[in-house]
């Protein structure tokens, strides 16, 4: 009974630490505080649920979630690049905005995708559920090193210097709404992707699922910083990974030691701000240096 | 051969609805390949105005800015500032190697040293004849240097620009003395070497002329030059301004 708790804890984590790896690349690493996610969450959820109930195809389903996020990502860039939209307030609208096209698509509030083709084994014996875990290992390994390359690339330098600095940005003529461009694209991809995968392992889709994802990430990335003090971009990515992991099993502890789920926003706002209070004891105190990545937010 | 030219250049900042302030007023100016202008003016008297305009930031209202190589107009409307705020030079943390990169625009792999070794290489000898103390700080993060380390890196990175044009704005005011003297005379040293323009402002007078072949006083919205001789002395420079 523990040793299956603990390894739907870790796969769960494992898992949902492919959003967490997104949103620390748009908040940190491109200094952009987008709030995107829990829209395009929800739509490469819906999309990839339909098409794998119209086609039977995992492939197509995980690749077509990837495009629409990546095009609800370029929204929210041209939302702030063209018409000046602050960078909080384009992402709020096109996460509004992407509710009701993820109730267009589905055509309904919720879509079941048990009895369809899935990256998953969904019954309850130990061994499908190592299987799950290995499956979310393979899965988060492949984007953590995808991403890791591409941000160790010319153009993913370039993205990571517009959040180190914007001024200097600005002052070396570098191409801001193209990066903006670029780095809302792949990070909103990645989760219309990562919408696509959960929603298969969970079994059905539903509207409500994209609500507060952005702020569960942030708590675990605060985690992870915490613990990891990233100095560089590898550590970077690595917070959030082993972040969202310790959310995730601090979550399903103390919902068996009795939380109702009705209080699960209340235990992260709670979890999120005891780790900014450790953190912040340890800045002022002088034992931690200056973290890598964007932190004005 | 460079030649960079300003004929005729107005500025104004809007300060209300309907109201302006002219900052430069029918400013025409000449600068040649070797030039180390030293631009000096009252606070207000327009030389940042004027490095943003020359900087390619802004644009002037009326007049014509061009630069020249070898008698052809260059179409490059970026020329790098170091100012004295570092921290907006550099990427603070990222590596030396990394803001090379960025600047360069040249691709830097995770396995620099196998994929692109030339790069590296052609950075390491940059930090070293810079003789500035950062020659082994290659893969070093900019924010753990000292200020001077860093400003002397930001003057070799500006310089590797397309043209050999620099512009500084009080690159030295958080720099003790030494530090000052050891960063101007290396931005000094790296321009002369590649044939190319400074223009340095500063407060310190005392770095204008010992620096500088030629002194410009910005003062009533236009540009004056003064003969600059070796004895040109502070008060004489403060009585013009």
């Amino acid at each position: 009974m523990i040793a299956s708790i603990i390894i739907f804890a870790l796969t769960i984590g494992i898992i949902y630490s492919i959003i967490s790896l997104s949103v620390i690349f748009s908040f940190r690493v491109l200094g952009f505080p987008d709030l995107t996610p829990d829209g395009s969450f929800i739509v490469g959820a819906s999309i990839g649920g339909i098409i794998i109930h119209t086609s039977n195809s995992i492939v197509l389903a995980l690749i077509i979630s990837f495009i629409i996020g990546f095009a609800f990502g370029l929204l929210t860039a041209f939302l702030h690049n063209r018409l000046k939209i602050s960078k909080l307030l384009s992402g709020i609208l096109t996460m509004t905005l992407l509710y009701s096209v993820s109730l267009r698509i589905m055509g309904t509030s919720n879509l079941s995708l048990m009895d369809y083709p899935s990256l998953w084994i969904s019954n309850y014996s130990l061994n499908s559920q190592y299987y799950n875990l290995l499956i979310s290992i393979i899965i988060s390994s492949i984007i953590f090193f995808l991403l890791f390359v591409f941000l160790k690339s010319n153009l993913g330098l370039r993205l990571r210097a517009l959040g180190d600095s914007e001024e200097t940005a600005k002052n070396i003529n570098l191409n801001i709404k193209q990066l903006n461009y670029v780095g809302l694209a792949i990070s909103n991809g990645i989760v219309g992707l990562a919408g696509c995968i959960i929603s298969q392992y969970q079994g059905f889709v539903d509207i409500t699922m994209g609500s507060g994802l952005v702020i569960i990430c942030l708590a675990s990335i605060i985690i992870g910083e915490t613990i990891v003090k990233p100095q560089n971009i590898f550590q970077l990515l690595i917070s959030a990974l082993i972040g969202m992991i310790i959310y995730q099993v601090i979550i399903t502890i103390t919902l068996q030691l009795g939380l109702p789920t009705t209080d699960m926003k209340i235990a992260t706002v709670v979890i999120t701000i005891i780790f900014i209070f450790i953190e912040k004891i340890k800045m002022d105190s002088g034992k931690i240096n200056r973290q890598i990545g964007n932190r004005n937010i | 051969m460079i030649t960079l030219k300003l004929e005729n250049i107005s500025f104004s900042y809007p300060t209300g609805f309907n109201s302006k302030l002219r900052v430069l007023n029918n400013l025409s100016l000449t600068a040649e390949s070797g030039n180390i202008i030293g631009l000096v003016g009252k606070n207000g008297s327009g030389k940042t105005t004027l490095l943003n305009i020359l900087k390619g930031v802004i644009s002037p209202e009326t007049g014509s800015f061009q630069i020249y190589t070898n008698e052809e107009i260059f179409t490059q409307s970026f020329i790098p500032l170091v100012s004295q705020n570092v921290d907006s030079n550099l990427f603070p943390t990222m590596t030396v190697f990394e803001n090379f990169c960025i600047v360069k625009n040249k691709h830097c792999s995770p396995f620099k040293k196998y994929y692109s070794k030339s790069n590296y290489s052609y950075c390491q000898d940059l930090l070293l004849k810079a003789n500035m103390g950062i020659e082994d700080k290659i893969d070093e993060q900019v924010r753990f240097l000292s200020g001077g380390q860093k400003q002397a890196l930001s003057i070799l990175l500006a310089l590797e620009n397309d043209l050999p044009i620099l512009l500084m704005d009080e690159p030295t005011a958080s720099l003790d003395p030494f530090v000052s003297e050891s960063i101007i005379g290396l931005a000094k040293k790296e321009i002369q070497a590649r044939d190319g323009i400074l223009f340095l402002v500063s407060h310190n007078l005392n770095d204008i002329i010992k620096y500088s072949n030629r002194i410009l006083i910005l003062s009533d919205m236009k540009v004056k030059e003064i003969t600059h001789k070796k004895n040109t002395s502070e008060l004489e420079l403060m009585s013009l301004m």
